[in-house]
């Protein structure tokens, strides 16, 4: 009774969004604000509707009804009830689910939300926000329905896949489509803008809240995937350019390349058209993220490769790209350029530009290496791989530029090719960026890296960064003296521009994170019980393979003692898992962290006789913690930012027209 | 629930060694199923056919991994092995992986380089062997070097390529047959310097450059 009532829901949400959009364009065309009205309720009535199917869906996965197709494949009964709660989002048609509850709830938020000044083109965005929606509920009832039945009812599910039984797995994807989901309010925003013809009065503030939330979101996203792929798929990375890696990275650009162009748009009201585009082209990548996971287009890690979904993706995904091109076509000379005679020159507004170059050219070249394979096969039909090392044959270069950029485009001021103080700043930076390189290079112990090129990379990258930070803060120290030290006027007027430099620093400090990439090191090593092996001045012992049982996990644990010198330092337990499921074993990391390097310890087999023989990869990770830390500090200074009530409020923006008919 | 059991408690101890038979022919691929869950037999299905035998080396616990040696921890070895990608998972090079195929193409580079074959020799052969697919990266021959070629140009050519189109033109309002407010504040004061000019009788003639807004 139930899933049938579940997706009666999903059914009536397609409809009703369906009416939303129709009604919202005629409520456009004639504007008409009643329609609109009735188009926005619309979408709270789909809102309200999705969400009691989702609880629908949850009460269904509580009672592990097994006549749910989805449930029977992705649940069993040994699920704890948190890994049962996840289920919700743990396989394709559930993901799906989910992504289009998330969407439906920002958009209603979004409609409901908007700035007084702005109602006038909010017609525009919810006509663009329900057409997606009511795809995706289309989908839902169709390829992908979460509520499908089936005959007979089995007694056990499938079991879920015992990789997304972790922790990080819970969060890493609500958080990820958190961030892709709230890109659509820029998107809907952008479109209405192109149709109604200007950019209105507010449109630049709520436009810059929604992708900074975004993008904060996308951030913490993304890292936590690459926390999971450290901590449970066992190859002592966290980054590998996976071709769904670079899906969820190419928004994250795309969001990270529009923050800045709509502070330019914000200040002198340049790059109005290039904000649009990249709000559009993100949201785009979104779902051409989703395709490459779903499709199978390329085989990945996270493929679920499921039939018949994969040419409907590809149907939307051109339909999106045309339907916004041509409107973009028809309608980008409506949106004038900058009021203002002024040149660009050497000025804020131009590092801004090649900030956002150098990241827009980064997502190119991920983009490339991600497509490439099928391009390649498809034209010279040979298949070939592009794997990390041609990524990271090219970052570090990006990389290079920008911690310039930031340190540089940060000093620099609009509409003057003067730098305040320029030559002092830089020069107290590369005064004060020495001793923090040395206490880098020796607490990072940098320089038993072996190869020439590895150390070099090593020192300048650090020193830049040392330098790009103390830039920052010398500028920030001169903005505050400016302002006589006044904090309260400063953390009320100037959130913004702090938040900003917060997570700047962080980036630098994620940047000094990825060099420790350069002098990782690890060994094999294959003990009998009661052996210890060194690595890195570190003695590990190893004992014997113990037994355990964590809910329902069977875990065959290799406890490794560690000694450095005779001091105790602790204890990890890199292990196997048996899942009651699944007939593979699958790795539980051991790590002990800290700041300037992880012991990571996996276990590569076992004598499963006995258990008195392992053989361990050991490996000494630097500064993964920096990477980690850098992710919060990030997403903190996003936080910040997005209290500023200031920034969008001294655009040039046009007023948006009346109503035809107001009643 | 977080119980401790011995390791010879009857019921694991069987649980264990049931899994043990089964995976003696499969034990490694235990490990390459934790590299790649999902798509693995897809990717596996796909990988150039009749090349690489399916035989696990090393039926015993343990045998099959390479296991230290002075080449194997030698840094030119692990140049080598990080070169090459692991047929069956996503993303790995046969260095970070156990898959089955990984092992085996790890022995061949440490037979190879026993046999005193320099680093190119080996990519030479693996190339020839299975193919350019077993480079990590695409080769910079053919079609492929567009993979190299377009990164380059785009960061080299961008910067100028921005000057001479985006920052040289000025293309503002006007271009719309709009004045922008800076062009009508600079009209207004040259007018009003205009009128003052004209009242006190065409004397303050300095005054009427008007003013950079």
């Amino acid at each position: 009774m139930l899933p049938h009532l579940g997706f009666f829901l999903l059914f009536m949400c397609c409809i009703v969004t369906a009416y939303g959009t129709v009604s919202a364009i005629l409520a456009a065309v004639w504007r008409h604000r009643r329609l609109y009205r009735s188009s926005r309720l619309a979408m709270a009535l789909t809102c309200a509707m999705v969400l009691a199917a989702s609880a629908i869906f949850v009460i269904l996965l509580f009672q592990r009804d097994y006549s749910v197709s989805y449930i029977w494949r992705n649940s069993s009964n040994d699920l704890p009830p948190f890994y049962t709660f996840t289920t919700f989002w743990s396989a394709l048609e559930g993901s799906h689910f989910f992504w289009t509850l998330l969407l439906t709830v920002f958009a209603t938020i979004g409609l409901y939300t908007n700035a007084k000044d702005n109602e006038h083109i909010m017609p525009y965005v919810s006509a663009s926000l329900q057409v997606v929606l009511c795809w995706m509920f289309y989908l839902a009832i169709s390829y992908s329905d979460p509520f499908a039945m089936q005959f007979p009812v089995h007694d056990n599910g499938l079991g879920k896949n015992p990789l997304l039984q972790n922790p990080y797995m819970v969060i890493h994807p609500p958080t990820l489509f958190i961030g892709y989901t709230a890109l659509g309010i820029p998107y809907a925003y952008s479109i209405a803008a192109l149709c109604y013809g200007d950019i209105t009065e507010g449109w630049l503030k709520s436009i810059r809240r929604w992708t900074l939330f975004s993008w904060i979101f996308l951030t913490a996203g993304i890292a936590l995937g690459g926390r999971w792929a450290y901590v449970e798929l066992g190859w002592a990375g966290y980054w590998a350019w996976d071709p769904v890696e670079n899906s969820s990275f190419m928004p994250w650009l795309f969001a990270t390349a529009m923050l800045h162009s709509l502070v330019v748009q914000d200040k002198l009201g340049h790059l109005k058209r290039l904000t649009i585009v990249l709000a559009v082209i993100a949201f785009f990548f979104c779902y051409f993220g989703t395709f490459i996971t779903r499709s199978g287009v390329i085989t990945s890690v996270h493929s679920f490769a499921d039939g018949n979904i994969g040419p409907n993706y590809l149907a939307f995904l051109a339909g999106f790209m045309l339907l916004s091109a041509g409107i973009y076509a028809w309608r980008a000379h409506s949106i004038l350029p900058a009021d203002t005679e002024k040149v660009w020159g050497f000025s804020k507004e131009s590092a801004l530009v090649v900030t956002q170059f150098l990241i827009l050219t980064f997502a190119a070249i991920v983009f490339i290496g991600t497509m490439f394979p099928i391009v390649s096969e498809a034209v010279s039909g040979q298949r070939i791989s592009v794997q990390a090392p041609y990524f990271n044959a090219f970052s570090p270069w990006v990389g290079l530029g920008i911690i310039v950029a930031i340190a540089v485009g940060n000093l620099m001021r609009y509409h003057t090719g003067k730098i305040p103080n320029g030559a002092r700043t830089m020069g107290l930076a590369a005064l004060f960026a020495i001793p923090m390189t040395i206490g880098l290079v020796h607490f990072g112990d940098v320089m038993r890296t072996v190869k020439p090129f590895a150390l070099g990379a090593q020192i300048v990258g650090m020193y830049l960064c040392s330098w790009s930070m103390m830039c920052l803060t010398i500028d920030l120290n001169d903005r505050l003296r400016d302002i006589k030290y006044r904090w309260k006027l400063f953390f009320e007027r100037n959130l913004a521009y702090f938040g900003g430099y917060v997570a700047h620093i962080g980036m630098l400090i994620a940047i000094l994170g990825f060099l420790g990439n350069y002098r990782g090191i690890d060994k094999t090593v294959t003990m009998a019980a009661g052996d210890t092996t060194q690595l890195y001045g570190y003695t590990f012992r190893f004992d014997g393979i113990n037994i355990r049982e964590v809910h329902n996990v069977t875990l065959f644990e290799a406890p490794l003692h560690i000694t450095r010198d005779g001091n105790e330092i602790g204890t990890i337990l890199p292990a196997r898992s048996k899942y009651p499921t699944k007939d593979e074993l699958l790795n539980e990391i051991g790590v002990k962290p800290a700041l300037w390097y992880d012991i990571y310890a996996v276990v590569a087999d076992f004598d499963k006789e006995a258990g008195k023989r392992v053989t361990l990869q050991l490996h000494i990770n630097p500064t993964v913690r920096f990477v980690w830390i850098s992710i919060v500090i990030m997403c903190i200074g996003g936080f910040i930012a997005l209290f500023d009530r200031f920034r969008g409020s001294r655009s040039r923006d046009v007023v948006a027209g009346d109503w035809e008919t107001s009643t | 629930m977080n119980q401790s059991v011995g390791f010879t408690s009857p019921d694991h101890f069987e649980s264990v060694k049931r899994m043990s038979g089964k995976f003696v022919g499969t034990l490694l691929l235990s490990a390459f199923a934790v590299a790649a869950p999902v798509g693995a037999q897809v990717d596996n299905a796909a990988a150039p056919s009749g090349q690489l035998a399916v035989d696990p080396p090393g039926k015993e616990t343990g045998k099959g991994l390479i296991t230290g040696g002075s080449i194997v921890d030698s840094p030119e070895f692990r140049d080598t092995a990080k070169e090459l990608r692991c047929p069956t998972c996503v993303g790995l090079s046969v260095l970070d992986s156990d898959a089955p195929f990984s092992v085996q193409i790890k022995d061949q580079v440490r037979e190879q380089m026993e046999a005193g074959k320099s680093h190119d020799e080996i990519m030479a052969f693996f190339t020839e062997r299975y193919g350019p697919w077993i480079l990590r990266v695409p080769p910079d021959t053919g079609f492929n070097i567009l993979a190299w070629i377009v990164p380059i140009v785009l960061l080299c050519l961008g910067p100028p390529a921005m000057w001479f189109f985006v920052w040289r033109k000025r293309r503002t309002v006007a271009t719309f047959g709009i004045k922008s407010v800076d062009v009508i504040i600079r009209e207004m004061q040259t007018d009003l310097a205009r009128v003052r000019a004209d009242r006190s009788g065409g004397r303050v003639a300095a005054s009427s450059k008007g003013g950079e807004a």
